[in-house]
């Protein structure tokens, strides 16, 4: 198991790079000139040669890289191209915002759709089951942007009972949490659809297994081996799936905190590309690219401790 | 005694007579997957004869409208008919998943046969290089390549296209280094074939099924793509009548009409909720055992 | 006579399918003593596993008991609800299953699963703390023969190998002292060697506790080694029940009858086994009256409209009308009895041509190296070399049958497999048709396939998928380019091996596993080989159509003086079709010799243990004092023990054993060579 992790942290630094690379050749798969592509027909040229030195866009591609790839190692992101400002500044404000929001959502989603698959499964047919098949497969296809501009309509316009914009008063808990529930709730409904299917198909599986039979012939209760025997089998490999949900979470971020106004990764993204500030983009779509990769990898550690088979290695005999 | 077979109606009849499409037809939620694929399609082929108005013709003193007789569907902020921006959308819609899905199949299934058949380093390198197009979410991905190429139909094609490849690709070698093992390939090496024998005749044509399977569920999923891109700005633009675009101009004025984003919300959820019954439902009849391979 | 724990009477047993509800078990009774070991016998689909899960109503959520009841100590179980029914389960009533790597939760330790089973049933007023119930879990161990239990009952299943795994399973179920011990296929998964030692630890739980048990199996030879009474199903039905000897020295019922001659073994040399005309109906479609009647040689009009009764003919029971007093054919018995006119004239072995050689190997070696990449040597991962096949010399004479024999990790299949080039030997000389083929590349060797075929095991996935029957069989002539004038009819190649014309537009998954096995013997004959090789040509199919399949390798072997080399573990094909006879233990030859001669008298302490673990089906057999039954398993090849690899588990082991290979070595002539030590101390 020890070859593998480091393998697999092999792997990651060696995506990361990768990462970095392709952000910096980016910009030059458009014929032409690179600065004039990213800044638009009606760029001046003072902006053109701010961005041409604070890309590096003159140097040999070669040398992009590795400047690119040594920025990354100091962790320095860069600097915005109107302000001058350092961009870390501008993602460490953003970032935790969004990682709030990310992990609400998820947590939302797990306490409401966990539970839900399981009493599917275990009451199989029943009128629960069937009226959670019905709401999960709704769920699953409402995305993101669409539920919270539902959301925001009918309980921030119509109903005018939750806020429709920015992150409340940050010093006060209960605002910055009242502030949060509509976007978090959007963000939710996807996963919670899809976390009950997956929850419910893995269980039946699992219950489908020779080894719930013979637990059932030796006269162990039917809840003790649903509870206990089925479901550990089964989590395991929503937990590999829950790490790739944060990260899809975070993209959906993007719509989610458009909607309602709050400041975050997503924002700061879609700001700057609205602006034609390429360096800002770089910067915060490398820094999501990372998180979704450290996010993946952690599933993929837990998802190993987990389960016995892979910690404890080839049988002795 | 021995065995009693279940009394079925006559419509039960009538659909076991039908190959495939009946069984899918039996289940209700297969049914309902189908009319409303059906009633998408519709859409899109007669669009023009369905729709009262033109997609883009303006009527600003009805702006902003609801629901009334001449508008059944209600008027966005320049006048223009709801009901048949959300038709002529189907179309967007359709235009772009599936040149992108095909795209991205034909790019998945050759790189992933490669990957997987040839093995070694070029399956280390191939997985590598999917890996980093995968580490990016696939939204974030979009919007840095589409910040940089300018939106546009074809270019949201192409991007969807490149997103998707990567996922396909790892299924098609997974499939590859499935059907590698399986006892009919190392059969058709004792009777002397040759490898792109085995390629060709043996292993693709196994592989080919699921994949389309797949794909055609991933329809849904990327309509719902390329109207989010859309409602970023960062789509089609407008006049198109993409959903997104649609939302989009919706939340721009959302205090003053509900309806776009009602209306154009619904469609979606519909379509998608239509796609993905009659997609489950068709690969549970076809292909049992693929249930539980994708992922999200 | 006490009263017996279970008694079964009409049992009916429904299916609820989305087609209609089947009948799968009808009118059912039998009872089982204290401390009897029934046995339940039967081909596929007949219902014994139905008949195992309802006994301890764990049928699938489809199945109904529709009728009967089922008797255990008196208390009807039909008529319980499922707490009353889980009381007895676990406690009074337990059940062992086939596969062990399925039977144990894997991501529970084995300690926890332990104590989670008494803690299910503990009476009040007993000792409830962990301490207590963990000693009883390791004395249980201890007891079923699993060495460190008190440290290893930590750990999970699949940290043991698969015969402890059945242990450990038969430990939990043995925990509370059940009076019923409900089997299904609980060996047929394991070595012969394993399964041995199982059944002997069976009978002497049966003995030490008095456990009756209802033991389901498919194999006949295991029945007549245990069973004291033995019940045979065909079809849902219950056709026969008695004795274990009556039954199976004068069966009474035709399809017990059938399926006795169809088993192969030593004793059937020389001859054709009898196979059974037709294939056992499906549930759905169930013919009126005895469901036997449409394969049975000797039924009557009545037999075909009415369904039979039971008669108690010499204390066994059985289902069939040539018993009532009015029946007007000939008896069943005298039937068999009949010389039926069989063309049991076979060329003799010694007058089948024994040509040149065919195929040499010398010092053949097959090693495989586990791919620790070089991340993973740094690590400190060892890198393990499986030997799967170490250092083979074997010759194979045109014309002849070899039978290459080995349990599991023996590397038999390996060496088939690298004698035929699909995998390149490490090292050692093959030599076929007089060209050496070893150190050739591929390309070179492709011409020489068309001459020496291979039969799959797997019948079903040995065909691609998608490919009709007529175009798999037109394919090696594709392959190898051979003139449309010189090819044979796809028909006349069907006709070869009993296969209709119709089955040409099928598709694989169409074709039952005889008609597939069938189908990849046409194909291999397509080129007209000189030698095929048959991987495992019988397992997996039923006892009847095995026979069929048997008679044909040995009709085709005639008609076109094949040569054969058939690879199993089962020693009853071997003993049935084989002139030669090499036995393989981890990766070696141990023994090579005349079938007739090693069967006689085997030189081999593996060989020996080997053949003395057969289940013979013949109850006389049994309870041999000279049974030797040998301890531990076989060991990983990954960790082959030092000397010969045998000499664990050797009871004629010495310290020269340990420490010297023995070579393979000829031995009184006759062709017979051993690789042993001391081959004399084989008692004879």
């Amino acid at each position: 198991m020890r070859t593998y992790l480091v393998k697999r942290l092999l792997m990651t630094v060696l995506v990361l790079v990768l990462v970095t690379v392709y952000l910096t050749l980016l910009v030059h798969i458009v014929p032409g000139d690179p600065a004039k592509s990213l800044l638009g027909p009606r760029a001046n040229p003072e902006r053109i040669a701010k961005i041409r030195a604070a890309m590096n866009l003159d140097k040999p591609v070669l040398q992009q890289i590795g400047l690119a790839l040594w920025s990354l190692v100091r962790l320095d992101l860069g600097t915005d191209l109107f302000t001058g400002r350092a961009i870390s500044e501008l993602v460490v404000a953003a970032l935790p915002h969004t990682l709030i929001l990310a992990w609400s959502s998820l947590s939302l989603a797990v306490v409401i759709g966990i539970p839900l698959g399981v009493y599917s499964a275990t009451h199989l047919d029943s009128w629960l089951d069937r009226f959670t098949a019905i709401i999960s497969i709704s769920f699953i296809t409402v995305p993101s942007y669409v539920g919270g501009l539902f959301l925001l309509l009918i309980f921030a316009v119509q109903l005018q009972v939750m806020p429709a914009i920015g992150l409340g008063d940050q010093g006060n808990v209960l605002d910055y949490i009242k502030h949060l529930i509509l976007p978090a709730t959007a963000l939710a409904i996807t996963w919670v659809g899809y976390l009950a299917r997956l929850v419910r198909a893995s269980l039946l599986e699992v219950l489908n297994q020779t080894y719930i039979r013979a637990e059932m012939a030796a006269g162990i209760p039917q809840r003790k081996i649903y509870y206990r025997y089925a479901l550990k089998n089964a989590i395991i490999p929503t937990v590999a799936v829950l790490g790739v949900g944060i990260g899809k979470l975070m993209a959906g971020a993007v719509f989610v905190e458009l909607i309602f106004t709050r400041p975050g990764m997503g924002t700061l993204i879609y700001n700057a590309i609205q602006a034609r500030n390429y360096p800002v983009v770089r910067a915060g779509v490398l820094v999501v690219a990372f998180l979704f990769v450290a996010a993946n990898l952690l599933a993929d550690v837990l998802y190993t401790y987990l389960d016995p088979r892979i910690q404890l290695g080839t049988k002795r005999g | 005694m021995e065995f009693q077979a279940r009394r079925t109606t006559r419509l039960q009849q009538v659909l076991d007579r039908i190959p495939i499409l009946g069984d899918v037809l039996r289940q209700p939620l297969g049914a309902l997957g189908f009319f409303i694929v059906l009633a998408f399609m519709l859409m899109v082929v007669f669009a023009p004869l369905v729709a009262p108005y033109g997609f883009a013709e303006q009527d600003i003193p009805s702006m902003l409208q609801g629901p009334s007789p001449a508008h059944l569907l209600g008027t966005d902020h320049l006048g223009r008919d709801l009901l048949s921006r959300l038709i002529y959308g189907a179309r967007i819609a359709l235009s772009v998943a599936l040149p992108a899905v095909s795209v991205a199949l034909a790019a998945g299934l050759t790189l992933g046969l490669i990957a997987g058949y040839a093995g070694g380093l070029v399956d280390d390198v191939a997985l590598v290089v999917f890996d980093s197009i995968q580490a990016f979410p696939s939204v974030i991905l979009a919007l840095a390549i589409l910040a940089l190429l300018g939106p546009s139909l074809i270019n949201v094609v192409l991007v969807i296209g490149l997103t998707w490849t990567p996922g396909y690709a790892r299924i098609a070698r997974a499939q590859v280094l499935r059907t590698k093992q399986e006892p009919y390939v190392e059969v058709e090496k004792s009777l002397g074939a040759s490898q792109g024998r085995i390629l060709f005749f043996h292993i693709l044509p196994n592989i080919i099924a699921p994949l389309l399977i797949l794909a055609a569920m991933d329809l849904p999923v990327v309509i719902t793509f390329e109207a989010g891109l859309s409602f970023l700005g960062l789509g089609v633009r407008p006049p198109t009548p993409s959903w997104g675009v649609i939302l989009a101009e919706g939340f721009n004025f959302i205090r003053q009409t509900p309806w776009p984003i009602t209306w154009a919300g619904l469609t979606l959820i519909i379509t998608t909720l239509g796609f993905t019954l009659f997609g489950e439902t068709l690969r549970d009849v076809l292909d049992p055992a693929l249930s539980g391979t994708r992922g999200f | 006579m006490a009263t017996p724990i279970l008694q079964v009477r009409d049992l009916e047993i429904k299916y609820h399918t989305r087609e209609g509800i089947l009948t799968a078990i009808h009118n059912a009774s039998f009872d089982v003593q204290q401390g009897q070991i029934v046995g339940v016998v039967g081909e596929s689909g007949c219902g014994k596993s139905t008949v195992a899960s309802a006994v301890m109503r764990l049928l699938p959520p489809n199945g109904e008991i529709s009728g009967g009841q089922i008797l255990f100590r008196g208390e009807d179980l039909t008529q319980l609800n499922m707490e009353q029914m889980r009381q007895y389960r676990g406690r009074d009533l337990c059940m062992i299953f086939q596969d062990a790597m399925t039977s144990l939760n894997p991501v529970f330790s084995i300690k926890q699963q332990m104590l989670d089973a008494q803690r299910a049933h503990l009476p009040d007023g007993e000792d409830r703390s962990e301490k207590a119930l963990r000693e009883r879990a390791v004395e249980m161990l201890d007891r079923i023969g699993i060495p460190d239990a008190g440290d290893r009952i930590k750990e999970y299943p699949h940290q043991f190998s698969g015969g402890m795994r059945q242990r450990i399973m038969i430990a939990m179920a043995l925990l509370s002292n059940p009076s019923l011990l409900v089997a299904d296929e609980p060996t047929s998964a394991l070595d012969v060697t394993l399964e041995a030692q199982i059944l002997e630890l069976i009978c002497g739980l049966r003995d030490d506790f008095d456990t009756a048990l209802l033991y389901i199996t498919h194999d006949l030879g295991v029945i007549a080694q245990i069973c004291d009474r033995v019940i045979v199903m065909y079809a849902g039905n219950i056709v026969e029940a008695g004795d274990v000897l009556p039954i199976f020295e004068a069966p009474k019922h035709p399809y017990t009858q059938a399926l006795l001659r169809s088993h192969p073994s030593r004793s059937m040399r020389g001859r054709r086994l009898r196979t059974i005309p037709g294939v056992v109906p499906s549930l759905r479609d169930l013919p009126a009256g005895c469901k036997f009647a449409p394969r049975c040689e000797m039924a009557r009009q009545i037999c075909h409209t009415h369904e039979p009764a039971y008669w108690n003919v010499e204390g066994q029971d059985v289902l069939c009308h040539s018993y009532a007093p009015d029946w007007s054919g000939p008896d069943a018995v005298s039937f068999v009895n009949q010389a039926r006119p069989e063309p049991e004239a076979e060329l003799k072995p010694e007058t089948r041509e024994k040509g040149s050689v065919l195929i040499r190997t010398e010092g053949l070696h097959k090693h495989f190296r586990e791919n620790v990449g070089l991340l993973g040597q740094i690590l400190g991962q060892d890198v393990t070399t499986v030997k799967a096949v170490h250092g083979v010399d074997v010759a194979i004479r045109r014309g002849e049958t070899l039978g290459l024999v080995g349990e599991s990790g023996s590397g038999k299949t390996t060496l088939a497999r690298t004698i035929l080039r699909l995998t390149d030997p490490t090292m050692g000389k093959i030599v076929v048709l007089d060209k050496e083929i070893s150190g050739v590349p591929a390309k070179e060797v492709r011409p020489l396939r068309s001459q020496m075929q291979m039969i799959f095991q797997d019948p079903t996935s040995s065909l691609s998928p998608r490919m009709k029957a007529s175009s798999l069989l037109m394919e090696p002539y594709v392959i190898h380019n051979v003139a449309k004038s010189e090819r044979k009819d796809p028909e006349e190649l069907l006709a070869m091996v009993g296969l209709a014309p119709e089955q040409l537009d099928k598709y694989p998954h169409q074709l039952s596993g005889g008609q597939a096995r069938r189908l990849g013997i046409a194909r291999a004959l397509a080129l007209e080989p000189d030698i095929i090789m048959a991987d495992e040509p019988t397992a997996g199919l039923d006892v009847s159509v095995a026979a069929g399949l048997l008679n044909l390798l040995k009709d085709l072997r005639e008609r076109l003086n094949l040569t054969y080399v058939i690879i199993t573990h089962n020693l009853n094909v071997i003993a049935f079709i084989s002139d030669r006879v090499a036995v393989m233990y981890l990766g070696q030859l141990v023994e090579l010799a005349a079938a007739e001669a090693l069967f006689e008298s085997p030189r081999h302490p593996y060989t020996e243990a080997l053949l003395s673990a057969i289940p013979v089906p013949d109850p006389r057999a049994r309870g041999r004092e000279d049974r030797i039954i040998l301890t531990g398993e076989i060991p990983s090849p990954r960790n082959p023990p030092s000397g010969c690899p045998f000499h664990p588990r050797c009871r004629y082991a010495e310290d020269r054993c340990r420490q010297e290979l023995p070579a393979l070595r000829p031995l009184n002539g006759n062709g017979r060579l051993v690789a042993c030590h001391f081959p004399d101390r084989v008692i004879v």
